[in-house]
């Protein structure tokens, strides 16, 4: 492996958290899941030599993530899986017994699901504990838009995450 | 709900299959599954085809020694370089769709513009091929029959109402026949973009 080859891959695997993530937020199939965690890894590849450290390697990684995974522009073989939340629920009963966190975690995660590509982004972002100043510059919107967005978005799963 | 409530459940969700250094260098020798990518490959194999077509059509018009056969394969050979033309526009236009490491405004701003010139030149392009092949296709009916013989069945008013018919309907059928199939494989896919666009800066 040569040594930008050898830097990237080392940079890739200590914040693929990162990239699993966005995976997950974006894609529900699994299959469809490691497709984009691929393209994704592949974009971050292509952009490597273009990075110069001006930003955080982690705000670098947003950007590219996050293009990918909105932007679409990926070949679509399967049909998108649909997923309701009484689908959920029965996942859990069928295959195991769930905690009560995992099954908080998983009533989340299906309720990012349900919000915009754009809204996704952001409260990804904010969970993973990224600064408001960080997400406006990823996002490409203002500090307080963030805030007015994030105010409404953290609402609208509020609602969905009622049980 | 607040938003540290929401972080406390996000942060017990670490459970994914973590990839070694190897599988994530191995994936670098993948092919991207992008539709650009895979658009920009189907482009280069049709312009290495049309490339050795058009060389091949070359030899026969002028090995040929039959005139109209030979003035057939120039017309082709004529319309393979417009082809040529065609796809290099085509894969320069594609260029262009790279993921932006901009912001993911300037990301979408980006494709909706580069997607939009895509379709305008696709659809631009195929309402002069369409009308450049009938006249193709006349040019060669004439030169089959005979210059005279058509120029004769011309007087008869019914045969050019009949051709003209012909000729605007073809091109009208093909010409809605192209928007739809544009509209198809790429119209959904810019209103999503066009979309989140507009969400974007109804807050911007």
């Amino acid at each position: 492996m040569e040594s930008e080859e050898k830097t990237f891959v080392h940079l890739v695997n200590l914040h693929q958290g990162l990239i699993h993530k966005v995976a997950l937020m974006y894609e529900n199939d699994p299959e469809a899941r490691n497709d984009l965690f691929q393209e994704i890894v592949l974009q971050l590849w292509k952009s490597f030599p273009s990075f110069r450290g001006e930003s955080k390697i982690t705000t670098w990684m947003y950007r590219i993530a996050l293009n990918t995974a909105i932007s679409g522009l990926r070949r679509k073989n399967r049909k998108p899986p649909t997923e309701k939340i009484h689908d959920r629920h029965l996942n859990i009963s069928e295959n195991r017994e769930t905690s009560p966190s995992e099954e908080d975690l998983q009533r989340l995660q299906w309720a990012i699901r349900q919000l915009t590509e754009i809204d996704r982004a952001m409260i990804l972002m904010a969970l993973e504990e990224v600064h408001y100043d960080e997400i406006a510059e990823t996002i490409g919107i203002t500090q307080n838009n963030v805030r007015v967005r994030m105010n409404r978005i953290r609402e609208r799963l509020r609602k969905l995450m009622k049980p | 709900m607040e938003l540290d409530d929401l972080k406390n459940i996000w942060q017990k969700g670490d459970h994914f299959k973590p990839r070694g250094e190897e599988e994530i260098a191995d994936m670098l020798k993948g092919k991207s599954h992008s539709i650009i990518t895979k658009l920009k490959r189907n482009i280069w194999f049709e312009l290495i085809f049309t490339l050795i077509g058009s060389g091949l059509i070359l030899y026969y018009a002028f090995s040929i020694p039959k005139p109209s056969l030979r003035w057939a394969f120039i017309f082709a050979f004529i319309s393979f370089l417009g082809y040529i033309i065609y796809y290099i526009k085509k894969i320069n236009l594609l260029n262009r769709f790279e993921v932006s490491k901009g912001n993911v405004r300037t990301n979408l701003e980006e494709l909706v513009n580069d997607l939009e010139t895509f379709l305008k030149f696709y659809y631009r392009s195929y309402t002069l091929l369409y009308p450049a092949y009938l006249v193709l296709i006349v040019l060669l009916a004439i030169m089959d029959h005979g210059m005279p013989q058509f120029i004769e069945s011309l007087k008869d008013w019914r045969i050019v109402l009949y051709l003209l018919f012909l000729i605007f309907f073809t091109i009208a059928l093909l010409l809605w026949l192209s928007k739809w199939y544009l509209r198809e494989l790429y119209g959904r896919h810019l209103t999503k973009l066009r979309a989140l666009l507009d969400d974007l800066q109804e807050t911007a």
